[in-house]
């Protein structure tokens, strides 16, 4: 049976209050549950009794508007994570595209690397020395451009 | 109907049946929040802080346990059930405490228990050692059943328990604590 005695708040009470009546008696020294629980029942309602705490607990006040300024940051948090999700996806294009871009053209930008240089710009100047093509620069360019746009966003984001 | 929030996994939104079909159900609002507090919030925390043996716990828990309250939207016809449904967001929260933090609140039980050492004649303290060396969820099963008057039913819904296996649980850890009273010398003749 999962039920509790049905004398059981009558002998919780009787051992609370210390006032038992002889049926009671009677009926705890043949019910084993009801025992055990008039002997724990004096402990516990005094355990009860001893007020511990030291601090006041806040104001309701306090804590309707706290909870009122969880969930608007809650909020915040939820609209602010598709931006979020496209930015590390936007850190990981950047990040690829610049691997790829040097990997696939390091000698080329090896080469214009060298260039950099007075003679080099110089002859550079003259047509007489090859830079590099439209299509890597391009790529060099939107790739810059874009870093230095999520560079920004990133620091603005942040602030 | 069926439940819209849940708090812990346990639906907030009751139907019919469990609010009887008498009161309309409300959404909480701050002047029902706030009797509801005050009605409530000192229990909470004397079963939290038992519960934990930790005072800055048992207050932060408090919070914890009616901030997620309040972010569940609860919708309940009557204080008893919003009462219950904390408790068992309580619990909970008592116990992914422990788990998280076993290192840290087996630090605050012994500092509960060290406190109580030096003045070895102080009941109170003695108390709170017995208290403190029964398993958390014995704690919490004879803290709800002695001083919160729940009944199995209600106990089992705080605890995520089968209210079949309520009697039992609660039978052993009365026999514990009866066992652990009697070999520190605390009879109900002490305690009145």
């Amino acid at each position: 049976m999962s039920e509790a005695c049905r004398h059981e708040p009558h002998v919780l009470r009787a051992a609370n209050e210390d006032r038992w009546t002889d049926a009671l008696r009677d009926h705890v020294k043949t019910c084993q549950d009801c025992a055990i629980a008039a002997l724990a029942a004096p402990f516990m309602r005094r355990l009860a009794r001893v007020d511990e705490r030291q601090k006041k607990l806040p104001d309701p006040g306090v804590v309707w508007l706290k909870a009122q300024l969880l969930a608007g940051s809650a909020v915040d948090d939820r609209i602010a994570r598709p931006l979020n999700i496209a930015q590390m996806f936007s850190y990981g294009a950047v990040a690829a595209g610049w691997a790829a871009l040097l990997t696939w053209k390091w000698s080329d930008l090896q080469r214009w690397l060298g260039t950099l240089t007075p003679s080099g710009v110089a002859e550079g100047l003259s047509g007489s020395s090859a830079g590099l093509s439209g299509s890597v620069l391009m790529m060099l360019v939107v790739l810059s451009t874009v870093t230095v746009v999520l560079a920004f966003h990133t620091i603005l984001a942040e602030e | 109907m069926t439940a819209e929030a849940t708090l812990f996994g346990v639906p907030l939104l009751l139907d019919e049946s469990c609010t009887g079909g008498r009161e309309p159900r409300r959404p909480m609002d701050e002047a029902r929040f706030e009797r509801f507090y005050r009605a409530t919030a000192g229990s909470l925390w004397a079963y939290l802080f038992r519960l934990t043996g930790d005072a800055s716990a048992a207050d932060d828990l408090v919070q914890k346990a009616f901030f997620n309250f309040l972010r569940s939207k609860p919708t309940f016809a009557s204080d008893e059930h919003m009462k219950r449904y904390l408790f068992r967001a309580a619990t909970n929260l008592a116990f992914d405490h422990f788990r998280d933090k076993k290192r840290r609140a087996s630090r605050a039980l012994d500092e509960v228990r060290a406190a109580g050492s030096p003045d070895k004649g102080d009941l109170r303290h003695d108390m709170m050692r017995v208290f403190s060396e029964l398993k958390p969820r014995e704690r919490a099963l004879l803290w709800l059943a002695h001083v919160e008057e729940s009944n199995h039913e209600e106990i089992g819904e705080a605890l995520g328990l089968k209210t079949k296996s309520i009697k039992v649980l609660l039978f052993r850890a009365r026999k514990k604590l009866g066992e652990l009273l009697t070999r520190r010398g605390i009879g109900p003749e002490v305690l009145r």
